[in-house]
């Protein structure tokens, strides 16, 4: 194969370096965006589901062992631990997200 | 004034009874239709003649692929190239259903807990089953995070169970609520319209702005449900939480 000229090569080396800055500006751009959004909405949800779904779980079971309201009690407390464990995850993921930029 | 909660309730267009169960067509499942339709003929008309060159229609096409792509690319690495069908699939049902529930006369289904539950449960089934193929057995690990003591393990797995089961909810209740929401007030402001009479035009210069805010939230509340699947799908093939 024909040797490339020295300009193109040099021509080539500055566009590929161009095309890394402008992709590594604009994945920064999207990510901030993304992570505040995502932080927005996912917060309020994430702790309370584990703990209406814990709610549910315990709801069901006691009325089906007859055991009311030990089930749902014991489900309660696994469902706000559930619901911490879901923040701290989320918490760390965003840190992780921030952290890339 | 009419209740504002009346635009959620089913209709049973062509009633159908399988063995004692209900399966009647509905309002709903209309709209879904509806929806898909649109897609399906959206896409069709827009790639009708592909070329390198792109016509209006194909760069519009192209710029909703190329995104979806960029956000799986970002939550998920290389890995995601495989979903990019699935998750572009996922975020063009759920736009369209929100945006088309905006019209007059139509019927939002991603207000209804039992329609997006139904597909979020089918996404965690989904995730699992992705999970499991990708990583074996050590897919268990999600419910048991590696390093810990085994005498923590009746503390954790019921905390780690109701973890993951609390995913498909929190997905369904943020979209069903943040829907229900705009357009219950589209609803009451409506309503004030012709009941404050001459000054009526302060509600429906309300209306209005809140139509443009709801068709920027119908928007959103697809893409973050979508970023959330997409996370949620990496952290099931990764293991990483």
């Amino acid at each position: 194969m024909e040797e490339l000229p020295e300009d193109i090569k040099d021509l080539d080396k500055r566009i590929k370096k161009f095309r890394q800055q402008k992709n590594a500006e604009q994945s920064v751009t999207k990510s901030q965006a993304r992570v505040m959004i995502e932080g927005m909405f996912r917060m309020a949800t994430e702790f309370v589901s584990p703990v209406l779904i814990a709610l549910c779980i315990g709801y069901v079971a006691d009325k089906y062992f007859n055991t009311k309201p030990v089930i749902m009690l014991v489900s309660v407390i696994f469902g706000c631990a559930a619901g911490v464990l879901n923040l701290y995850k989320a918490a760390q993921q965003m840190d992780e997200d921030i952290n890339k930029e | 004034m009419e209740n504002p909660l009346e635009q959620f309730s089913i209709k049973k267009l062509v009633p159908l009874d399988f063995n004692g169960l209900d399966i009647s067509f509905t309002n709903s499942s209309l709209c879904m239709l509806i929806t898909i339709l649109f897609i399906f003929l959206t896409l069709g008309l827009c790639l009708r003649k592909r070329d390198i060159v792109p016509t209006t229609g194909q760069a519009f096409s192209e710029s909703i692929y190329d995104f979806i792509r960029s956000l799986i690319g970002e939550t998920m690495g290389n890995d995601g190239a495989k979903y990019v069908s699935l998750i572009f699939t996922l975020f063009l049902f759920i736009a369209c259903g929100n945006i088309l529930g905006l019209f007059p006369y139509s019927f939002t289904f991603t207000s209804h807990i039992a329609a997006v539950g139904t597909l979020s449960v089918f996404f965690l089934i989904l995730n699992i089953v992705f999970g499991v193929k990708r990583r074996g057995a050590g897919y268990l690990r999600t419910f048991f995070p590696e390093g810990l003591p085994w005498l923590m393990a009746p503390l954790i797995i019921p905390v780690e169970t109701l973890s993951l089961l609390a995913k498909p909810f929190s997905l369904t209740i943020r979209l069903a609520v943040n829907m229900s929401v705009g357009h219950i007030m589209l609803e009451v402001l409506g309503s004030f319209i012709i009941a404050m009479q001459i000054f009526g035009f302060i509600p429906l210069i309300a209306d209005m702005c809140i139509i443009m805010f709801e068709l920027f939230v119908a928007l959103l509340q697809a893409y973050i449900y979508t970023t959330l699947s997409c996370v949620y799908l990496s952290q099931a093939i990764s293991g990483e939480e």
